[in-house]
C-alpha cells in the first residue's frame, strides 16, 4: 500500500440539528484516485467538510500525514489539502490567472501588492497542466461549465496540495468534459503522486477511473474496496433501492452499471 | 501576459488621480467668490490678502479635505461590506449604523442639548448612536446569538427600520423647527467643515485604508464564500468581524461629521468593480480615489450650480451617481 496521507478513525460529527456521520474509518493514500459514492444525503460532502476541518469533530480522529488535524493551523491545512466544492454561483469579475493565483493565499508570508514571480510561475504551470493556459486572460464568468471546472482544479493545484478533494466535479458536464476531467484527475494521482478523492454520482465513471471506492449510506461507510468489489448488484440495490444490473465492459474489463426497466 | 492587465489597471488609477487633482483645484478656486488659477498659486506662496487666505485655508481647503475623506471612507466601507456579505447591494447605511446615529441626533436636537453645547453635542450624539449599534451587532455576533453573516445583515436592516420609525415618532412629537433641523441633518451636508474635523476624518480614512489593504487577499478569498475561504487557510469569522468593524468605524465617523450622504458607499464600489475588476488590491485603491473624487465633484457642483446658494450635496450624489451607475451598467452589458 502507498503512503497513507489521510487516516480517519472512528469519526463521528454532526450538523447542529439532524444529520450525522457515524463512526467512519478510512485511509486515503498517495498516488490513488479514490471515489466516494452513495445516494444523495448519504454524507459524502459532509465527509469532505470534516476531513478539511470545516466541521467540529464529535469523536474519533483525522490525521493528515501523521499529524492530528486539530493541531494544524488553517493555512497549514490549506497547504496540504485543496478542495473543489460544487460550482458557486457568485460571478467573479476576475481573469482566470488572477483566480488561479488565489490558490497561493495559504503561502502568503508578508504583504505583497502584486503576485510574486514564483506564484505566477506555479499558476501558469498548473493552467498548462489542466490544458487551459490559453484562457489565462479570459474573464472567469465567460467560460463554459467544463472550462470553469478545469479552472477550479488549476486553482486547487496551485495550492501545491498533497491531497485534493473534489465534490461532484463532473456534474452538469458533457461526455467529453467528463472524460477530460476524470483523465486529468487520474493522471494527477498517478503521475504527480498526490491523493485525489472525488465525490461522484456517476457509478460508471467511478468504476472506470477510480482505484478505490467508498460507498456511503445514511452517514455510514457501508463498504470500501476496488470497483470490482464494490459495484455489485446486491450491495448497490440495498443502498440505492433500485434494481441494478451489471455487465463487464469488454474493452476495459470494468463494471458497467444499468438500471433495467 | 499578466503585465498587460496590470498596466491597464495602473493607468486607470493614474487617471483617477489626475481627475482628483483637477477637481481638487477647481473646488478650491471656484465658489461664490472665484479665484483665478494664478491668484491661487500666489496665495499658496503667501502673497494673498487676509480674506483670500481665510477663504482658502479656513473654508475651501477644509471643506475639500472633508469631501475627499468622507467620500473615500464611505466608498471603502461599501467595498468591505459588499465583500463580507457577498452582496453588491449592501452599503454602509444598510447596517443600521446610520439609523442609530440619526436617532441619537434627533434626540439631541429635540432635547435642546445642541442649544446648550452647540455642534459638539451633535457630533457626540451621532457617534454614540453609531457606536451603540456597532456594539450591539458585534456583541450578538461574538456571543454567537447571531450565527452567520447574513443574520448580521438582516439584524442591521431591521435596526435601520426600527430607528427610522423612532425618528418619525420623535419628529411627530416635536416642534416644527426641530423637525426642520432633523430633516436638514438627515439630508447630509459638508458645511460643518473645520480644519480639525477634516484632518481627523482624513487621518482615520487613510489609517483604516492602510489596514485593509494589508489584508486585501482575505477580501479576495471571502468572495469565494465562507467554506472556500476557510479552505484557503483564512480564519473567516475573524476576517468578517475585522472588516465589519473597520467599515462600521468609517461609517460612524462619516455620519457623525456629515450626516447621511447616500449613494457613495453603494455605487462607487460597484462602478469601480466594473471598471477595474474584483481583485481587492486594485479595487480598494480605485474605490478610495473614486469615492473621494465623486464626493468632491458633487460638492463642487452643489456649491456652484446656483451660487451663492447651495444645494444639499445628497441631491447631487443621487442624481449624478445614478446616471453614472446606469451608464456603466448598460455600457458593460452591451459589450
Amino acid at each position: 500500500m502507498n503512503e497513507v496521507l489521510i487516516n480517519i478513525e472512528n469519526l463521528s460529527c454532526s450538523y447542529e440539528k439532524g444529520f450525522e456521520l457515524k463512526n467512519i474509518s478510512c485511509k486515503f493514500c498517495r498516488g490513488e484516485l479514490c471515489g466516494i459514492i452513495g445516494p444523495n444525503g448519504s454524507g459524502k460532502t459532509t465527509l469532505i467538510k470534516a476531513a478539511t476541518g470545516l466541521m467540529k469533530i464529535k469523536s474519533g480522529s483525522i490525521e493528515i500525514e501523521g499529524k492530528n488535524l486539530k493541531s494544524l493551523s488553517p493555512s497549514h491545512i490549506a497547504q496540504k489539502i485543496a478542495v473543489v466544492m460544487q460550482e458557486n454561483n457568485y460571478l467573479l469579475e476576475m481573469n482566470v490567472l488572477d483566480y488561479v493565483l488565489l490558490g497561493r493565499i495559504p503561502y502568503r508570508k508578508s504583504f505583497s501588492f502584486m503576485p510574486l514571480k514564483n506564484d505566477i510561475k506555479i499558476a501558469v504551470e498548473m493552467l498548462s497542466k489542466c490544458g487551459i493556459a490559453n484562457f489565462a486572460n479570459r474573464n472567469i464568468s465567460e467560460l463554459s461549465g467544463g472550462e470553469r471546472q478545469l479552472t477550479h482544479i488549476a486553482r486547487a493545484l496551485t495550492q501545491n496540495p498533497q491531497i485534493i478533494f473534489l465534490d461532484e466535479p463532473t456534474n452538469h458536464l458533457d461526455l467529453a468534459h467528463q472524460h477530460q476531467i476524470m483523465n486529468l484527475l487520474k493522471s494527477l494521482a498517478e503521475n504527480e503522486f498526490i491523493c485525489v478523492v472525488v465525490v461522484i454520482h456517476d457509478l460508471n465513471l467511478a468504476g472506470r477511473f477510480c482505484k478505490k471506492l467508498y460507498l456511503m449510506n445514511n452517514g455510514e461507510l457501508i463498504s470500501s474496496g476496488t470497483p470490482n468489489e464494490i459495484l455489485i448488484p446486491n450491495i448497490l440495490e440495498e443502498v440505492y433501492k433500485v434494481k441494478i444490473a451489471i455487465q463487464t465492459d469488454n474493452i476495459n474489463q470494468k463494471p458497467l452499471i444499468f438500471t433495467p426497466l | 501576459m499578466m503585465r498587460a492587465i496590470d498596466k491597464r489597471n495602473i493607468l486607470i488609477l493614474l487617471f483617477l488621480l489626475l481627475l482628483l487633482a483637477i477637481v481638487s483645484i477647481l473646488s478650491i478656486i471656484l465658489g461664490s467668490e472665484n479665484i483665478s488659477l494664478n491668484r491661487f498659486f500666489q496665495i499658496l506662496t503667501g502673497k494673498g490678502t487676509g480674506i483670500e487666505k481665510n477663504i482658502l485655508y479656513g473654508i475651501r481647503i477644509p471643506r475639500l479635505m472633508l469631501a475627499l475623506s468622507i467620500g473615500a471612507s464611505l466608498s471603502i466601507a461599501g467595498v468591505l461590506l459588499q465583500a463580507v456579505f457577498r452582496n453588491p447591494l449592501v452599503e454602509p447605511y444598510t447596517t443600521g449604523i446610520s439609523g442609530g446615529a440619526s436617532f441619537a441626533v434627533s434626540l439631541a436636537l429635540v432635547s435642546g442639548l445642541t442649544k446648550i453645547f452647540g455642534i459638539s453635542a451633535l457630533y457626540l450624539s451621532a457617534f454614540t448612536g453609531a457606536i451603540f449599534v456597532i456594539s450591539i451587532l458585534y456583541l450578538l455576533y461574538q456571543l454567537k446569538k447571531i450565527k452567520n453573516i447574513n443574520t448580521l445583515l438582516l439584524t442591521g436592516i431591521m435596526m435601520s427600520f426600527i430607528f427610522s420609525s423612532l425618528i418619525m415618532l420623535v419628529m411627530a412629537l416635536s416642534k416644527v423647527e426641530n423637525t426642520h433641523s432633523i430633516i436638514f441633518w438627515l439630508m447630509g451636508s459638508l458645511e460643518q467643515s473645520r480644519i480639525q474635523t477634516s484632518l481627523f476624518t482624513i487621518i482615520i480614512s487613510i489609517f483604516l485604508f492602510l489596514i485593509v489593504i494589508y489584508y486585501f487577499h482575505e477580501l479576495d478569498a471571502l468572495l469565494l464564500g465562507e467554506e472556500a475561504a476557510t479552505q484557503l487557510g483564512i480564519n473567516v469569522r475573524n476576517s468578517q468581524i475585522k472588516f465589519f468593524l473597520v467599515a462600521s468605524i468609517l461609517t460612524a465617523c462619516s455620519v457623525t461629521i456629515s450626516g447621511i450622504i447616500g449613494f457613495v458607499g453603494l455605487a462607487i464600489p460597484i462602478i469601480m468593480r466594473k471598471i477595474i475588476g474584483t481583485k481587492h488590491n486594485y479595487l480598494l485603491i480605485a474605490s478610495y480615489l473614486g469615492g473621494a473624487l465623486f464626493l468632491s465633484a458633487c460638492d463642487l457642483i452643489s456649491r456652484t450650480i446656483i451660487a451663492p446658494r447651495e444645494l444639499p450635496v445628497g441631491v447631487i450624489t443621487g442624481i449624478t451617481g445614478g446616471i453614472i451607475f446606469l451608464w456603466t451598467l448598460f455600457k458593460r452589458d452591451k459589450s
